[in-house]
């Protein structure tokens, strides 16, 4: 294993080397556990995005176990650069399939206020507004009645009104049901210097519109997204 | 458009054509574990710049067969190199462009692709066992051209598949895999071709695809990765698999192609004023190609070969 590791260290992105770690570490059995993820580790000191380590990663928790610091390290991985979409993919792993953790209803709450403060640091990050999501999973009213993502939004969007990141997740909240405060409805007219909105559909396509002007790029999606607020 | 936003299509031509005779030269050493995929690159785009009767079909059509393994049925990269299923596609595809089929023994091929099928519905890339959503795509692809995608069993390599789908509605290698668009490209293409498109959410995979598109025109593959030509492809035609592809704008992803492109030398790199390959060069042009660029053949967005190749292969008799 140490032979094959040396070769897997001056090539990290050689799907074949990877594989044969792990057909290795499947004969040496769970023991193998603790140096595998050392080799990873050491990888994605080089590279924190290689696609191989993460997968090999992956397969060694499931299969030979090592649950234990995982969330520590997403953690520490995440200081160093909170734009990592593979460390949040990893922190979702873990939260979700962590025998040790009690799985994602238990660990909801302290990774929304987890998350939330990450945006709040750059919310110009796609990859924290993903997990935020993923933390409701199936469960919108659960997320619609979150007050601290509803706030989170709007904290940001008095920052930066064009934050597409916020003006999009505030978008789905509305069509999943938020009802919008005083101060939410202020903000959004604020941007779109319009008359006071009544019904909280109202405020959704204003949502959108500031959304075609923001996110040019996107604006076939964000107006095909307004015809789906019709009802 | 202006001089820049040209495609310089013979420079393009030439570089491949002077790559594949050159076989001592540095890039044709680094591919050389994969030239059967390198050669499946070349010649799809030079087919597509209505350019393949520049080379010799007679002598691709020998190369590739040299390194066909008559034992297992499977392709190795390059001759004498062990075979793998990333190769036995390509070199099928190859052999699909000149409309060489018949020189296969089909029914040995599909056995070495079922043979790689895993209980679980996944396809190993051969013997040693690894498995990835790619193999799936590769195995599904290589059967379907053949003719032969029923010796599979295909409900369960659907289930596979459908296991790697993330909550953001994309896919990656294996189940809870980071969603990559590579991988994306991977899954949808194998549902295309399986009938199996309603597990797609297609209104959150389409905004997870059209969010890959950069502030410089160019696709990532994943979140906060930087643009790179080859994403042209596995997103744009994952885009236009689930019909979404209107949500990109294609004119600024065009100009980023265009930019990418070495007119003196020909050739495409990964982004503007990076060294050229060909594995870029096929890319960039099939990805022009899916947005209708003039001069451009129209190619298949799930069997990523021209489109001409592929009614061929399903309007014509079966064999």
């Amino acid at each position: 294993m140490h032979f094959v590791d040396q070769i897997a260290e001056s090539n990290p992105k050689n799907y074949q080397v990877w594989h044969h770690k792990r057909w290795l570490a499947e004969k040496i059995g769970p023991d193998a556990a603790n140096s595998e993820h050392d080799f990873t580790r050491k990888i994605l000191a080089m590279d924190a995005k290689n696609y191989h380590a993460w997968s090999h990663r992956q397969w060694v928790l499931q299969a030979l176990g090592g649950w234990e610091s995982e969330l520590q390290y997403c953690n520490q991985l995440l200081e160093e650069d909170v734009f990592n979409n593979s460390a949040w993919n990893q922190r979702y792993l873990v939260v979700t399939r962590s025998p040790i953790l009690g799985g994602l209803a238990a660990m909801r709450d302290s990774e929304v206020d987890y998350t939330v403060e990450a945006i709040m640091v750059n919310p110009q990050n796609e990859s924290p507004w993903r997990y935020l999501r993923g933390l409701y999973k199936d469960d919108n009213n659960l997320l619609v009645a979150d007050n601290r993502i509803s706030d989170a939004c709007l904290k940001v969007l008095n920052k930066d009104w064009t934050c597409v990141f916020a003006l999009s997740f505030l978008l789905d909240l509305l069509r999943m049901g938020l009802q919008p405060s005083d101060e939410l409805k202020g903000t959004i007219e604020a941007m779109e210097n319009s008359d006071p909105e009544t019904g909280h559909a109202d405020i959704a396509v204003a949502v959108c519109s500031i959304l075609q002007k923001c996110d040019p790029l996107r604006i076939n999606y964000w107006s095909w997204y307004q015809t789906t607020l019709s009802s | 458009m202006g001089e820049q936003g040209e495609l310089a299509a013979e420079k393009h031509v030439r570089y491949i054509v002077t790559a594949e005779k050159k076989k001592d030269s540095f890039e044709s050493l680094v591919m050389e574990h994969l030239r059967a995929s390198g050669a499946y690159w070349g010649l799809t785009t030079l087919d597509l710049l209505h350019k393949l009767h520049a080379v010799d079909a007679a002598e691709v059509v020998d190369w590739i067969m040299s390194c066909y393994h008559p034992e297992s049925g499977g392709f190795g990269g390059n001759v004498g190199h062990d075979p793998h299923v990333l190769y036995t596609l390509s070199a099928v595809q190859v052999l699909c462009l000149f409309d060489r089929l018949d020189v296969l023994d089909a029914d040995k091929i599909a056995d070495y692709i079922t043979g790689l099928q895993n209980e679980d519905g996944s396809f190993s890339g051969d013997i040693w066992g690894e498995v990835d959503t790619r193999f799936s795509y590769i195995s599904i692809c290589t059967l379907s051209l053949l003719h032969r995608l029923h010796k599979i069993n295909v409900e369960k390599a659907v289930e596979y598949i459908v296991s790697c789908k993330n909550l953001d509605g994309g896919f990656g290698a294996m189940p809870g895999g980071e969603s990559h668009a590579g991988q994306i490209f991977c899954c949808v293409g194998a549902l295309a071709i399986t009938g199996s498109l309603h597990h797609i959410d297609r209104d959150l995979l389409g905004w997870w695809l059209c969010e890959r598109q950069c502030r410089d025109g160019g696709l990532n593959g994943r979140p906060e990765k930087l643009a790179d030509v080859c994403y042209s492809w596995w997103v744009l035609s994952s885009l236009i698999i689930i019909d979404r592809v209107h949500w990109i704008d294609k004119e600024k992803l065009a100009k980023f192609i265009l930019n990418c492109q070495d007119k003196e030398n020909g050739g495409i790199s990964d982004r503007p004023d990076n060294a050229v390959d060909i594995y870029h060069t096929y890319f960039g042009v099939a990805g022009l190609s899916l947005m209708e660029y003039p001069g451009v053949k129209p190619i298949d967005p799930a069997y990523a070969l021209p489109l001409d190749v592929v009614n061929r292969i399903f309007l014509t008799k079966q064999q």
